[in-house]
């Protein structure tokens, strides 16, 4: 059974449509994550969810209860905040208990609450402190704590390692996985890092101008976009147009001719049309001590990065260097390609990918 | 620099602004000490005398216009602050007309006291527009008394009209000041309108509450034009008993001195005990 079903919520501010046609359903204890550049509607849609925004149109349903006219301090949701929106003027241990308190439990069993949840994010030693004397991380514990006190069935996430460091951020995203699988809740999670949403999801809705783009497997997602957005949102693509000149539905083979000349495709999922958009992945490419081949084409590079565990190169096509064709390889390790070299590389046939886009 | 070093050159920056604003008030309750204990004596040789406080002290008019004054003191502050809040939580944010109402209600600090209350009694005296509107409606069959009532009623009334703005301006920056996110998580986490006022409101602006009580308490508490126009003829404010005493003698300003160090005491006292409510109640109410 569903614990959250959003059908075809739409809300506006004036003119600006901020959710067009929403629909969502999210499983008991899912990780779900709405992804999306700012100013999408991912944020808003929490809001829908938490209650603090009614939507224009269509409903929102928390175990199959219409939550219309349900006020946000009757819902059984919890939200982590961004900002962790910690009360300034109480200690840890007064915030962790906040809801519990409004929930008339017993002072004893409100003392047995926080100091469980407050062990289960590391901040027992914390527990007298003012968030003021806290540091980021520790702030960002206390709004989890304070989310995970109150039991509830799902816990919205605002971006809410937006404010932490780089290392602690893959820390706390760890902890928050592990959180949400032993407590068995269903997390909505809103995120513009695709890192984040990949690794932790169950399920990503990729979200766009107040509209749901995809939704699908963390997989699916990264492997089998619908367009050039959701393919350029979640991970660097290098996008072709490309027209069929052959097609085998039988075996998946496709003969198409794009920018690179005639390739080889290999998809279990045939061309939405003639004339289709095709991609592939950097690290799909890979050298080639060959010129010629099926697949293997001669780039110029453009500029070379050194990152460490990879090396990232620019390239173009020969004789493409528009900037529609600045394309991206990614090769593991570093290696002796200088910018100006020109070198051949091979994209294997089940690696380019169609869109579920046409061109005319 | 060190720290000790530092401090010392900020306290020296700052002097030349603190000090003339302490060496005054200081001047000003010593010679009003002195003054009411004869060492300072504008018509006879200067002596230390208690016999000044002794007339005052006996006067039973100190007592009933000591009592007054902190009654019109205490109602004016707390209604106007009990006001102020719930508008203050309304202008938070912007919405259509919340500048020009904001405008409005502060547009009594534009407007001088003694003005305010004369343009009061042309709505509240016995001939006044409401009494006029009554009569006319057919609600009433003669005028009521609203000026010079005997519970001040018309003082307090002007009082909160003109105090109200103070506390609007003092507190809705504090308001401002908790995020709408704060908000948020009190609801989120299941606290009710009710809650949200006692656990998160309150605690978060009780310092803005707190001094816009003592502002507008020693303001009412020293009120003498609001008095005159349209307070109660029956008993004196404690700035109307002050003035009784020089027109009396030249040892009459001996004797105001007395009633000034007085509603100085009244004042503070007065201050520090509704300041210490407030903190109280807010600790109560957050304990519910």
């Amino acid at each position: 059974m569903n614990t959250l079903e959003i059908h075809n919520a739409t809300l506006t501010f004036d003119d600006f449509v901020a959710l067009n046609g929403i629909s969502l359903q999210a499983r008991k204890g899912q990780f779900v994550s709405l992804l999306g550049p700012s100013g999408c509607g991912k944020t808003t849609l929490l809001k829908v969810i938490a209650g603090f925004y009614t939507p224009d149109s269509g409903e929102v349903l928390i175990h199959q209860q219409d939550m219309h006219h349900v006020k946000p301090e009757h819902r059984d949701t919890a939200m982590c905040f961004q900002s962790y929106a910690l009360f300034p003027h109480l200690s840890v241990a007064e915030n962790i208990g906040f809801g519990l308190r409004q929930r008339k439990m017993a002072k004893t069993d409100i003392d047995d609450r926080v100091a469980q949840t407050a062990a289960q994010v590391s901040l027992n030693a914390h527990l007298p402190k003012l968030p003021a004397q806290l540091s980021g991380g520790q702030q960002q514990r206390v709004a989890l704590a304070r989310a995970l006190a109150v039991r509830p069935e799902i816990v919205l996430f605002d971006e809410p390692l937006s404010n932490l460091d780089a290392r602690l951020r893959d820390k706390v995203r760890l902890e928050i996985r592990q959180l949400q699988r032993s407590h068995g809740f269903t997390a909505i999670y809103v995120t513009h890092d695709r890192a984040e949403a990949l690794s932790m999801s169950d399920v990503v809705v990729v979200m766009n101008a107040g509209k749901i783009e995809q939704t699908g497997t963390p997989d699916e997602i990264y492997y089998s976009p619908v367009n050039r957005f959701v393919a350029g949102f979640v991970g660097q693509a290098n996008v072709m147009k490309a027209r069929i000149l052959e097609s085998d539905s039988s075996t998946g083979m496709y003969r198409i001719a794009c920018v690179l000349g005639e390739m080889e495709i290999h998809s279990p999922v045939p061309p939405v049309s003639d004339k289709v958009y095709t991609f592939w992945r950097p690290e799909d490419a890979v050298l080639s001590e060959h010129s010629s081949g099926k697949n293997t084409r001669t780039f110029g590079i453009g500029a070379v990065s050194f990152l460490g565990n990879l090396s990232e190169l620019q390239v173009h096509p020969l004789g493409h260097e528009e900037t529609e064709y600045q394309w991206c390889i990614q090769l593991v390790g570093k290696n002796s390609i200088r910018e100006g070299d020109n070198v051949n590389f091979s994209i294997a046939p089940d690696k380019i990918r169609f869109l579920r886009e046409s061109y005319s | 620099m060190k720290t000790r070093n530092r401090n010392r050159l900020c306290w020296l920056l700052v002097l030349p602004a603190v000090a003339p604003v302490i060496l005054t008030l200081m001047l000003i309750v010593i010679m009003a000490l002195a003054q009411s204990v004869g060492l300072f004596d504008f018509g006879a040789p200067a002596h230390f005398t208690l016999q000044y406080w002794q007339t005052i002290l006996n006067d039973s008019q100190l007592w009933r216009a000591t009592g007054y004054s902190l009654r019109i003191g205490v109602i004016s502050a707390v209604l106007s602050v009990a006001l102020a809040l719930p508008l203050a939580l309304w202008l938070r944010k912007p919405f259509p007309g919340s500048m020009l109402m904001g405008g409005l209600l502060k547009a009594p600090l534009m407007v001088h006291g003694l003005v305010a209350a004369l343009l009061f009694i042309n709505l509240i005296s016995w001939q006044g527009f409401i009494n006029l509107g009554l009569l006319k409606l057919g609600i009433i069959s003669h005028p009521i008394r609203m000026q010079n009532d005997r519970w001040g009623i018309g003082v307090i009334i002007l009082q909160v009209w003109k105090q109200l703005p103070y506390a609007l301006l003092i507190m809705s920056g504090s308001l401002r000041a908790i995020g709408d996110e704060i908000f948020n998580a009190a609801r989120d986490l299941g606290a009710g309108k009710t809650a949200r006022l006692l656990q998160i409101i309150l605690p978060l602006s009780i310092q803005s509450v707190q001094v816009s009580l003592v502002l507008i308490f020693i303001g009412a508490l020293g009120d003498f034009s609001f008095q005159v126009v349209a307070g109660p003829t029956s008993v004196f404010s404690l700035s109307q008993y002050i003035l009784r005493f020089p027109e009396i003698s030249a040892q009459g300003w001996n004797l105001a001195a007395v009633v000034a160090v007085i509603l100085m005491l009244a004042a503070f006292v007065g201050a520090v005990v509704l300041a210490a409510l407030a903190k109280w109640l807010q600790q109560a109410g957050e304990q519910r």
